[in-house]
């Protein structure tokens, strides 16, 4: 490859100025204050260790259990992809959760299972077995954040295992004698673990400092700090300024810890896996195991999901006049989408396009990063990649305003670093794993360093290519701040119009466009799912 | 000779009179001459659809009659507005026009962010109401750097089944409220302090505990905190009988709609007088409840609308602004069975319309600190 720093500063433009734009104020904060001053009002405020206690016991809960989960439906996630005719129906249905927005998903889940809510009209039982799944109670963040960011780790998991040789170690396994499960606990699990150690820490971190969902569901007396901090931002007088720079500063030095977390958890897997291999179940471990099998039926529990989820929302659209204990509302409403439709329409047309646009830029970003990591032997560290998720995203826009216009191009820009990481985050693994030689076999046929690369590698990585701009697209789609901030009203997007239709009382309307959103994001990931046929063979074992 | 003077002055006064008239209407003329064919950007919360209903039938009306376009840029919190403003260099700015008030209004006052002399500039400003106190907004005088645009009434909606045998007058006072939660414990509650629906409760306990209106009008003073004490001793006996044992508080008005009408709840809160037969006909709240003051009063503000200063397109915005305060907009808004938002000028009588509540005064804005940083102290642990 010619070149490989030029190509590098590209990267270096687009996505690392941008994230550099937050050192001088972060600087002129840690040099100008008083920051023992400021720490020490931030710990006075009024229900301070609360606030912390609350995020951070939501990150660890939800990193712990989703975790675990995940590991245990891993297994059959696979094979139920692999063999399409057993159980083939369900699939990857459950990828419809993931493409649901998380708010959309909460304003539909506690629709139907909280106390009051539609599930609990339509079963017969005296009193609702769980009156802590409702709004503004800490357990159902817990129980939201784990749904939610289940199908996004399974997602990630069969990517990984698609990079394993996982069948030959079950072979090797089964030669010597042990039970299939045996095996693939004790050899593939802390493989496989390995490989999700960077999505985990996404996970981590978005439960610790996610602020639309915990507004929503957690307990607001004290909120969650991130939701705190949010706050703060939003309020102008110099002393809520400081306290929100530190609360971010405190937020960042709590997500390292998670992801420290994640490396613990990781750690503590293995070794047990390792002491399994040379001494028999204890009893525990042994029921522990037979548990685990209700991963089988998880990711069909989800699809089951997607299914009650989307009807609750296309009956709470229509539902004029509908309230408690209500079986159904006082009259059907059809209106509304013709009414609407028009708006609606024209903000999933400009998401779309711009989330094109995104996840294009980003996906050729993250080709670049690659190869350059290949030319100079050097890997960037990861956790320059999670920085975007890591930096509270309102502190970065408001700092790129006074450098920015209002067009759609900028807007786009905005987009790019944070769909950016996620397209690495599908896309690096992959490609660390694959055979450069190919590569260069295909340069000695004349074919100069692009066009070889066009011609062997894309078709090699389709796979992780799609998986990166797909998710890039979901990125771009989901986003707020950047575009109502950095347009100005200029671009308003299926997501900008939600967000503040979520912050007022009519249910109907936050459902409809709660609802037209998921739907876009299914038909991004339907269009962009990699055919079955060239998948597998496509990446190097 | 004397009487030729006074005549003489007479005449020169008429004709100044005359001249500057005719120059105001000349320089309007030329205001809405060079609004033509520009795009105004007015940032309002989006959170209401009838609101926003509103303002796609004003836009329809600004492009008919101007050949203005009029984007309403939805936010979920006009403080996203002020940060951008604040946030941007000299140049022109993106936001043209705000829908604001109380500290959002305050901040961008001091940065010195907003186009002045409105009264002056806005021919309809004129019109706008002698008997609405909007010249002090949340106790910060307005002094021409935003106009009225609706008016704001703390009320509480409440379930009319259980509120008659507390009162029938349409009005609660803290005594029967407390008597209301002990029959009903677990199903009252307020949105949490600093969202300023939860302020303005704690503000129209505060005038009913203590029936001196004049004390809150003027700055707090050192020894103000003393003010606040029945305050507190009257929330610690109302929180126990709270939605959640006065834990935790609804994040917001929004919700605790959503809350009465699922049934959680037997109280909600409103700025808005007619939001109940808004919320009815649009089938968010169910039959059965009715509007109840809390207080002697309810605490009465308005809501306002500002222009940039760093706009790009002053005059299109002036010209929005007056068509907002027009006779033609003021009335399709305070129709009920769209937004229902009431009239900021003069208006014939409409006998569907509910009339006004009656009205207590905002506090200086120097009680809303010491309410919300005392609130926090005592009730966030």
């Amino acid at each position: 490859m010619r070149y490989p720093h030029l190509l590098l500063i590209i990267v270096v433009v687009i996505v690392g100025l941008p994230l550099l734009a937050v050192v001088p104020s972060v600087a002129n904060f840690v040099w100008n204050q008083d920051l023992s001053n400021v720490l020490i009002q931030l710990v006075d405020y009024p229900g301070f260790t609360t606030m912390l206690s609350h995020s951070a016991v939501a990150a660890v809960v939800t990193l712990t259990i989703v975790t675990g989960l995940a590991l245990v439906s891993a297994r059959y996630l696979y094979t139920e992809r692999a063999q399409p005719h057993k159980g083939g129906s369900v699939g990857m249905g459950w990828m419809g959760i993931l493409s649901m927005p998380h708010l959309a998903f909460a304003v539909a889940i506690l629709w139907l299972a909280a106390p009051t809510g539609w599930l609990w009209r339509l079963v017969p039982v005296e009193s609702p077995w769980m009156p802590w799944f409702d709004r503004q109670y800490m357990v159902s963040l817990w129980i939201i954040l784990i749904a939610k960011e289940l199908p996004f780790l399974w997602f990630m998991t069969l990517r990984a295992l698609q990079q394993l040789p996982f069948e030959r170690w079950l072979l090797v396994g089964r030669s010597q004698g042990h039970s299939e499960s045996r095996t693939w606990w004790l050899v593939v699990i802390p493989a496989l673990l390995q490989r999700l150690r960077l999505p985990l820490c996404v996970v981590a971190v978005y439960s610790l400092t996610v602020v639309d969902l915990a507004l929503f569901a957690a307990p607001q007396t004290p909120a969650p700090l991130a939701v705190q901090v949010a706050q703060w931002q939003l309020e102008f007088d110099p002393q809520s300024q400081l306290l929100a720079f530190a609360g971010s500063l405190l937020l960042l030095i709590l997500a390292g810890l998670m992801c420290g977390w994640v490396c613990l958890q990781e750690r503590f897997i293995f070794h047990w896996c390792q002491r399994l291999l040379s001494r028999s179940l204890s009893t525990t471990e042994s029921w522990l195991f037979r548990v685990s099998v209700v991963g089988h039926y998880l990711p069909k529990l989800f699809v089951y999901l997607a299914i009650v989820l989307f009807i609750a929302l296309l009956a709470l659209v229509h539902g004029h006049g509908w309230f408690y204990p209500a079986l159904v509302p006082q009259q059907w409403d059809l209106a509304l989408w013709q009414r609407e439709w028009q708006y609606v329409s024209d903000g999933a047309w400009r998401s779309l396009w711009i989330a094109m646009g995104v996840a294009s830029i980003s996906l050729v970003l993250c080709v670049i990063t690659a190869e350059w990591q290949r030319a100079r032997q050097q890997k960037i560290p990861r956790a320059l990649l999670l920085l975007p998720l890591l930096v509270p995203q309102i502190f970065l826009v408001l700092v790129w305003i006074p450098w920015s216009q209002t067009e759609l191009l900028w807007v786009v820009w905005a987009h790019v670093p944070f769909s950016y990481a996620y397209a690495l985050l599908a896309y690096l693994p992959a490609e660390e794993r694959f055979e450069q030689r190919y590569l260069q076999q295909s340069q000695t046929f004349g074919y100069s360093f692009w066009q070889a690369w066009w011609r062997t590698k894309r078709p090699l990585l389709q796979v992780p290519l799609l998986t990166a701009f797909a998710l890039a697209m979901l990125v771009s789609i989901a986003q707020y701040v950047p575009t109502v901030f950095i347009g100005g009203g200029r671009v308003p997007t299926l997501t900008t119009d939600f967000v503040a239709l979520s912050s007022g009382s009519n249910v109907s309307m936050q459902a409809l466009y709660a609802l037209t959103m998921w739907l876009l994001c299914a038909v991004v990931l339907i269009l962009i799912k990699p055919r079955r046929k060239n998948s597998s063979e496509g990446e190097m074992r | 000779m004397k009487t030729t003077t006074i005549w003489q002055c007479l005449l020169l006064a008429v004709a100044t009179i005359l001249s500057t008239a005719a120059v105001a209407s000349d320089s309007w003329e030329k205001t809405v001459t060079a609004a033509r064919g520009e795009t105004v950007y007015l940032y309002a919360w989006g959170g209401s659809s009838e609101v926003n209903q509103y303002l796609r039938w004003v836009a329809e009306e600004v492009e008919a009659q101007y050949q203005i376009r009029l984007v309403h840029v939805k936010v979920a919190d006009i403080g996203e507005a002020v940060a951008r403003l604040l946030s941007e260099n000299e140049g022109f700015s993106a936001v043209d026009m705000l829908w604001l008030n109380g500290e959002n209004f305050h901040q961008l006052k001091t940065a010195n962010e907003l186009l002045g002399e409105l009264p002056s500039r806005i021919p309809n400003a004129q019109a706008i109401r002698s008997d609405i106190p909007w010249q002090s907004d949340f106790g910060v005088p307005v002094e021409g750097f935003e106009l009225p645009w609706g008016i704001g009434q703390f009320h509480l909606i409440v379930r009319s089944s259980l509120l008659q045998e507390f009162t029938q007058n349409g009005q609660l006072s803290p005594q029967q409220l407390l008597a209301f939660a002990q029959r009903y414990p677990q199903r009252v509650s307020y949105p949490k302090p600093p969202e300023f629906h939860g302020t303005t409760f704690l503000k129209s306990l505060l005038h009913a505990l203590h029936n001196d209106s004049e004390l809150f009008t003027r700055a707090p003073s050192v020894t103000s905190r003393l003010a606040l004490e029945p305050l507190w001793a009257f929330l610690n006996q109302l929180h126990p009988l709270l939605w959640r044992e006065g834990q935790d508080f609804p994040s917001g008005a929004a919700f605790q709609q959503q809350m009465l009408a699922n049934g959680q709840l037997d109280v909600a809160v409103s700025f808005n007088p007619q939001e109940l037969s808004v919320a009815q006909r649009q089938g968010r709240l169910p039959e059965g409840l009715e509007r109840v003051v809390l207080g002697p009063g309810a605490v009465t503000n308005s809501h306002y609308l500002a222009i940039a200063k760093r706009t790009r397109v002053p005059h299109a915005a002036q010209v929005v602004m007056n068509y907002l305060l027009s006779k033609e907009a003021q009335l399709r808004k305070r129709d009920g069975s769209g937004w229902g938002d009431p009239a900021v000028i003069a208006l014939p009588d409409d006998s569907r319309q509910p009339s006004l509540l009656p009205a207590v005064a905002e506090m200086h804005i120097g009680w809303v600190e010491l309410l919300e940083s005392g609130w926090l102290e005592r009730y966030q642990q």
